[in-house]
């Protein structure tokens, strides 16, 4: 049965049947063939799904991205970015990655934050005559530093389903998020450096003064969330709330957001968040199913002797799930799939917490790769280039997250060190 | 016809953003009386009516997902079909949909008005957060349907289907 029906959710996914409406589906024809499941069961486990105050963080995660790019905040940053890093050899492309480092501190989102980013640099960075396929593989690549950085809608849900402190996996971001900031600026260093990529002139003092001047407003932003959520002062949800609230006054205050901007704003978001719970709520469905014929348990059968290897679990699963990423967006893989390995991943004695940072930043590097990838998507769109000539540019990137994801998998210590630092040792 | 469904988007739009503003006066609300001394301090008050707020942001929010078609789908395979077989396959996703919300919506009545519990602090009926389900479930049947209708018609007047991106597809 547990095959009939995972074999029946994979032909409705193949059918591009919308996720959510695929698992939904599954659990009807579950429900109506086993019949040892009532019906409104269905009903109870879709309210029961969303039902949760910590996700409640997402929508507003969200809104505080959203409401960043429309009160004018991204366009601070980024200014605060090229002053800073400019002039460094692989210029604007260096300007991508910090911008999108800083914007992580505060959006939870890796395609939010491509989309905002990249539209307001991947104009300039054509002008000044960097390839197309390099400029959208920047941006793409730099956007996914967003949701390990914390916050991040995507440790949200996981430590929801993993039933882990969002807390700690904010924490444990902070250090696998900036090593992936100096790779990535490493390569587009040797990229430029080769290509013979324009940069900048150096900033001038004045100028440097006043981006960061412009920049400290927002910039408080991340350490407000941070600070608040390990100080004990707001949960994460509330942290979100803060946030969403915090970008809507800077933006009522630049002069750049409007109180009647505000309704579109708010609908995008309540879309774009609905999105994802919509397949939280139908997945309570299925998950319990999943739970039910076992699924998990066989998964575990399968690694038979190699089950109890923490190391050699961690190779196969990154490699199943940068193969599914290829396919699959981050957000289904993390709620329909990454729940079905965790019996696994427990039973071997890995960090749940360790676990959450390393499969949320391999789900990211799926978000860059063919035939399947938001964020190679929006930003060959942005740089209206195609997909061969963004790969040409983007695999030395990929290559180096890959290598990232490798060092945070191998030393657990890279990602568990700043919860124990900032929240002791449980 | 496209008049209802002026109104059904307006009335969705409408609650949807002011459950959206009301959740997150909430919660401000709540964090200012925490460390302002204000007289209303009971924080599960709070949460439970945020999360009552949140199941119907949800819900709502996936039926204008649905009129949007900004629901997350594997287009890869769909994507190698040519174009008159695409339109078949896009009318079976929206009817598959279309099943799937109706049973949404049928289950969420009957729950709503059987579920004789209410809330633990509040003592709100949980049929109110029930209530969801059947709003935004034929809400969702509403829109797919229109969506259904309009691929229909052109799958009759013998047309294939035109990818997001505007370009015709190349029988």
């Amino acid at each position: 049965m547990g095959m009939i029906l995972l074999g029946t959710m994979l032909l409705l996914f193949a059918m591009s049947i919308p996720v959510a409406f695929a698992v939904g589906l599954t659990s009807l024809v579950y429900m109506l063939a086993s019949g040892n499941v009532p019906l409104p069961f269905l009903a109870q486990r879709m309210v029961a799904g969303v039902d949760s105050f910590p996700l409640l963080a997402i929508p507003f995660f969200l809104l505080a991205g959203e409401l960043m790019s429309a009160g004018g905040i991204t366009k601070r940053l980024v200014r605060f970015a090229s002053a800073l890093v400019g002039h460094i050899t692989g210029g604007l492309a260096n300007v991508v990655i910090v911008a999108n480092m800083v914007m992580a501190g505060m959006s939870g989102s890796a395609v939010a934050d491509a989309s905002a980013a990249g539209a307001i640099l991947t104009p300039p960075m054509l002008k000044s005559g960097y390839p197309p396929g390099f400029t959208a593989a920047v941006n793409a690549s730099a956007a996914t530093v967003g949701p390990i950085i914390p916050p991040s809608i995507n440790f949200v849900i996981y430590g929801s389903l993993a039933e882990v402190s969002t807390g700690r996996l904010f924490a444990g971001g902070i250090i696998p998020g900036l090593i992936m900031g100096l790779y990535m600026m490493g390569v587009s260093y040797v990229i430029a450096r080769r290509g013979q990529y324009p940069r900048s002139a150096r900033a001038s003092l004045r100028e440097l003064g006043s981006a960061t001047a412009g920049a400290i407003a927002p910039m408080l932003m991340p350490f407000t969330i941070m600070g608040g959520i390990l100080g004990g002062v707001f949960t994460p949800t509330e942290s979100a709330v803060v946030a969403a609230f915090y970008a809507m006054l800077l933006g009522f205050f630049y002069r750049e957001l409007r109180v009647r901007d505000l309704p579109q704003v708010f609908a995008k978001v309540m879309v774009n968040s609905s999105v994802v719970l919509f397949i939280t709520a139908v997945f309570a469905v299925g998950g319990w199913i999943v739970a039910f014929e076992k699924l998990p348990q066989m998964l575990t059968g399968l690694f038979g002797p190699i089950a109890k290897n923490p190391i050699l679990v961690l190779v196969f699963i990154n490699i199943i799930f940068l193969t599914l990423g290829c396919f699959m967006d981050a957000l289904p893989l993390l709620i329909v799939v990454v729940p079905m390995f965790l019996p696994l991943v427990r039973g071997a004695g890995i960090d749940l917490i360790h676990f959450g940072v390393l499969i949320t930043l391999n789900l990211m590097i799926g978000l860059l790769t063919p035939p399947v990838g938001m964020l190679m998507y929006i930003c060959c769109r942005l740089a209206n280039v195609g997909i061969e000539e963004f790969v040409k540019y983007a695999w030395p990137f990929i290559a180096a997250l890959i290598v990232v994801l490798a060092l945070i998998s191998y030393f657990p210590q890279t990602v568990l060190f700043m919860p124990r630092l900032l929240m002791g040792t449980r | 016809m496209s008049r209802v469904y002026r109104a059904l988007h307006i009335v969705i739009f409408r609650v949807g953003v002011l459950v959206f503003a009301i959740l997150m006066l909430n919660i401000l609300v709540s964090i200012a009386a925490r460390y302002l001394d204000l007289p209303i301090t009971n924080i599960d008050w709070v949460e439970e009516t945020s999360r009552f707020l949140f199941i119907w942001l949800s819900f709502l929010g996936a039926a204008l997902a649905v009129e949007r078609s900004a629901h997350i789908r594997i287009d890869f395979f769909a994507r190698l079909l040519p174009a008159r077989a695409r339109m078949v396959l896009e009318i079976l996703v929206y009817l598959g949909m279309v099943v799937f919300a109706a049973v949404m919506t049928y289950e969420g009545a009957l729950i709503s008005m059987r579920a004789g519990d209410r809330s633990p602090v509040l003592l709100i009926p949980m049929s109110y957060a029930y209530l969801a389900l059947p709003v935004g479930g034929a809400a969702i049947v509403l829109f797919a349907l229109r969506i259904l209708f309009g691929l229909v018609t052109r799958w009759a007047q013998g047309e294939g289907y035109v990818d997001a991106s505007g370009q015709v597809e190349a029988e």
